[in-house]
């Protein structure tokens, strides 16, 4: 296809000042079982192209599903009558530095394919995930799913840009639901999704998780409520990469900063002078960009604008150094930013994004953390999440937690839940995990930008200890 | 499109083999999207997609395959051909489903909304111009949405609707906000200045030094947009029937601890707002009109037909989910005029954001206040308000201190575009609530 495209781009390319094509193909396999039996199967495809034009300064795109050379061309010239007719109008004077010309390829590293396994083996085994969740007949609901995605992305630009990358992406989670009397609790694995091939669904391993979620489900049904007040908190993984999402990741972006997503996702408490000098936190946080972590759901070498993809710190030693802002927002800002500009298919244009927004390790053990602790709480698995427009006041409720007197691990509380301001929140980062704490997590479910786009982040998370926390328990 | 559709549904219907039956449904559209920041033009994307949906049913087995179609006969039928081949087989190995429910045919069911909709680019620049003189931020939306139903038994469903709507706020020097929404099937300019006026002049209403209230329960309007915000949480589970039978349902206090709503609430699925087809994914055409809450008791919950299966209950045939589709808060008796008086000292709340069941199971959801938020004291407007976030159950603010409800509704549009656009909508009154709950 891409020869056909070169030679679309070659009639195109004498009527504007720069134009690209980029086709995308993404195919979904979602399985599911409850309840010891197989549920519902089904496959997704979406597969299209998205023409982007620059002229005079503006880029205007056409996305479209006919995939001749008519269908591409009649969105070439969508996009270029846009541009001519709306120039008066148009927010910034763009011109051809923000699209480089970088060629190459990618592809997720997989030691098993996805096709060496059948789609009803995949669901045999997630019945059985289902079957080991039910641990006594107090678990009135056991339910899990597996997501296989391969994405295919071919990118060709008039001025040289030529890129072809393949995604392969597992996502799964499952979940047990206890009951007794009046009280319902629910324990999940956390959803999770990795750039793994089905190497990422190690059924040995997640029948034990499955038995251990379906232990603590009935475990919160006698666990006493969460207390009230201030507290030394412990994070765990599976929760404080949302908490790194919500208030570290989004307020970074550069178009929230730049007033982009104002109407919708909201705007930032970060300004464009805050990179260089702000203190985000602790000295002891250090957040990187780093899409190219192998394995972690966001990594690519190429983002949608034919940039390179590179490590960058975000935050060093608490100090904020670089937005989260593709070409388009550093050419706008003048803020140092990174290889972030992502479209979650063919039928949107790319905007910043975050990818893998990961904490670097540090060197606390998880028994050094707990020593430290007079009175804290540890929690594990987002429940819940709410921040507002500026990224400022949070508040995360989680599925289950110990209680820490003394510096010693004492009994599970229900219910916990903690909430706070961005910029307190990270000063009082007192400890970071060690590598043999640190996990990797991701999302498929980040929503922002008009038109709506959902895309896949990933973060990779050491244990942390936050002191004076405001944290509560249940209704 | 919809000869298209019926053509291209043709065409698989008549590739399936003994045995097997087929439902095809259609989502597309083609929409133009122009991003606003500063009253200019961010991005313009025009989209044109078709997806394409065939679920077969055969010996009790069912396997669904999306994809999307180019719109030409050669090319999506080679595509459907191919489509077949994977399906059948992966069916062959398939367990057969646990609650299977045979397609049926549900009749037949045809609406189509036209407009009368203005070029793209004339009407971003009338945009652009009109809004100079402001900051705005936000979206224009225009064109038209297609849904298809179709099935191999004889049920043959068509929704299409042309509309535009442009989705903004305005924004001060200091940083204040306003929220409007201008939509409909044809653009009047005036119509879009006069709204654009209001918005305006509430923002003059911002200027104000904000004022910075302690966390503490305080008595507060919520405006209809903000009660849609509400809503629009309570639909993630609130009024389906499986949610309730699994475990997860925010109304478990109600079925076991008899909490209890105001009788000042009326909850109804209601189609005749015409923003969205009755018809759901397996073709099930849903009621003109369903009570849900009848003066605060509960009088049906959304059943689709697996769970009807499953439990051993009678579909009303709500989508798989088992959300509203076209929710309607009914009005009361207090008019715009008596609002504050009525408030006298208090919060008036326009729109909340982010919200988030905090938790599910007790009915509690926590979220934040946006845009223009006011402290009034004795019956007048004092000053804008720094953002608070509220942690409070529906059993307290839509029970015991649920005071008054408005003999005025609003009707919010579904304004959500993942994927594609979406259709729909609700219509809610705005309510006086009693010690709402913030807590930061």
């Amino acid at each position: 296809m891409m020869d056909e495209y070169k030679k679309l781009l070659n009639k195109f390319s004498s009527s504007c000042d720069w134009v690209s094509i980029r086709e995308c193909k993404e195919v979904t396999d979602f399985i599911m079982a409850r309840n010891s039996m197989a549920d519902q199967i089904n496959t997704a495809e979406s597969h299209g192209v998205m023409v982007e034009v620059l002229h005079g300064g503006q880029i205007s795109y056409a996305g479209t599903c006919d995939l001749t050379n008519k269908g591409i061309e009649r969105a070439f010239n969508k996009a270029l009558n846009f541009a001519i007719k709306t120039k008066e109008n148009n927010l910034c004077d763009f011109d051809n530095s923000i699209r480089p010309a970088n060629s190459g390829e990618y592809q997720t590293k997989t030691e098993i394919p996805f096709e060496k396994i059948s789609l009803s083996e995949l669901q045999s085994n997630l019945v059985a995930i289902t079957k080991a969740l039910k641990v006594t007949d107090e678990i009135i609901e056991a339910s899990a799913w597996a997501m296989l995605t391969k994405k295919n992305v071919n990118y060709i630009s008039s001025n040289g840009a030529k890129y072809s990358q393949e995604f392969c992406i597992v996502s799964k989670d499952f979940s047990a639901t206890a009951s007794r009397d009046n009280e319902n609790q629910t324990r999940t694995y956390g959803m999770n999704g990795r750039q793994l091939g089905l190497e990422g669904f190690d059924m040995q391993l997640l029948l034990q998780e499955a038995k251990r979620v379906g232990t603590e489900a009935i475990e919160l049904l006698d666990a006493e409520e969460c207390p009230t007040g201030s507290l030394d908190l412990i994070i765990a993984p599976d929760q404080l990469y949302l908490q790194v999402h919500e208030s570290i990741g989004h307020p970074l972006e550069l178009d929230r900063i730049l007033g982009d997503e104002r109407n919708y996702a909201g705007w930032s408490f970060i300004g464009i002078n805050d990179f260089g000098t702000r203190q985000y936190g602790s000295t002891l946080l250090n957040v990187t960009f780093d899409p190219l972590l192998e394995s972690e759901m966001a990594s690519y070498v190429f983002d949608d604008n034919g940039v390179k993809a590179n490590k960058e710190y975000l935050i060093k030693d608490g100090i904020l150094l670089r937005g989260i802002g593709g070409l388009e927002s550093q050419f706008r800002s003048g803020v140092p930013g990174v290889s972030c500009a992502r479209s979650s298919d063919w039928n949107r244009p790319p905007i910043d994004r975050m990818a893998n927004i990961n904490i670097e390790p540090g060197d606390s053990s998880f028994n050094d953390m707990i020593k430290g602790v007079e009175k804290g709480i540890i929690m594990y698995t987002n429940r819940s999440w709410s921040i507002d427009d500026y990224r400022n006041k949070f508040q995360f409720g989680c599925e289950y937690a110990k209680l820490i007197e003394n510096g010693k691990i004492t009994k599970t509380v229900k219910n916990p839940n903690y909430r706070g301001v961005t910029d307190s929140f990270w000063m009082n980062l007192d400890k970071v995990g060690d590598k043999s704490t640190y996990e990797i997590w991701g999302s498929p479910y980040c929503g922002k930008g008009e038109p709506n786009q959902v895309i896949r982040v990933g973060h990779a998370i050491p244990t942390c200890l936050f002191k004076s926390i405001e944290v509560f328990g249940g209704a | 499109m919809e000869i298209y559709f019926k053509e291209i549904s043709s065409y698989i219907i008549s590739k399936k083999e003994v045995g097997e039956e087929v439902t095809v449904t259609m989502a597309g559209e083609k929409t133009h999207f122009v991003r606003f920041n500063k009253s200019k033009i961010r991005q313009g994307s025009d989209i044109h997609q078709l997806n394409l949906s065939m679920a077969i049913q055969k010996y009790g087995k069912e396997y669904s395959y999306d994809f999307t179609i180019t719109g030409i006969s050669t090319k999506d039928h080679s595509k459907v051909d191919d489509m077949y081949k994977i399906c059948r087989s992966r069916m062959e190995t398939m367990a057969k489903a646990a609650f299977f429910v045979p397609f049926k045919n549900n009749g037949t069911l045809s609406v189509s909304n036209t407009g009368d909709l203005s070029e793209i680019t004339e009407l971003t620049n009338i945009l652009c111009n009109e809004t100079a003189h402001i900051d705005l931020a936000g979206i224009l939306t225009s064109g038209i949405c297609y849904r298809g139903n179709v099935n191999s038994l004889g049920q043959s469903h068509w929704f299409e609707s042309e509309s535009f709507s442009v989705d903004y706020s305005i924004y001060s020097e200091k940083e204040k906000a306003v929220k409007g929404f201008y939509g409909g099937a044809e653009f009047d300019v005036n119509s879009f200045k006069a709204i654009l006026e209001e918005s305006i002049k509430n923002l003059h209403h911002m200027e104000k030094e904000n004022k910075v209230l302690d966390p503490g329960k305080y008595r507060c309007y919520l405006a209809p947009a903000a009660v849609s915000e509400i809503l629009s949480t309570f639909c993630w589970g609130g009024t389906s029937q499986g949610a309730l039978k699994q475990g997860s349902s925010p109304l478990l206090p109600y079925k076991n601890e008899g909490k209890r709503l105001s009788k000042k609430f009326n909850l109804n699925e209601d189609f005749s707002l015409g923003l969205t087809g009755r018809f759901n994914d397996e073709g099930e055409v849903f009621t003109e009109k369903l009570p849900i809450f009848k003066n605060g008791q509960l009088e049906n919950l959304l059943v689709s037909s697996r769970t009807a299966k499953e439990y051993g209950l009678k579909s009303n045939a709500a989508n798989s989910n088992e959300s509203l589709r076209s929710p309607v808060i009914e009005s009361g008796e207090l008019s715009r005029e008596d609002i504050l008086k009525e408030l006298t000292t208090g919060l008036y709340i326009s729109n909340l954001h982010y919200l988030n069941w905090s938790d599910q199971k007790r009915g509690r959801i926590t979220g934040m206040t946006r845009f223009a938020c006011f402290w009034v004291e004795n019956g007048e407007i004092v000053a804008p308000i720094k953002d608070l976030r509220f942690d409070d159950t529906l059993y307290n603010f839509w029970g015991d201190n649920l005071e008054q409800v408005t003999d005025f509704s609003d009707i919010e549009l579904q304004s959500s575009t993942y994927s594609l656009r979406s259709l729909g909508g609700s219509k809610c009154p705005g309510m006086i609530i009693k010690d709402f709950n913030f807590t930061l």
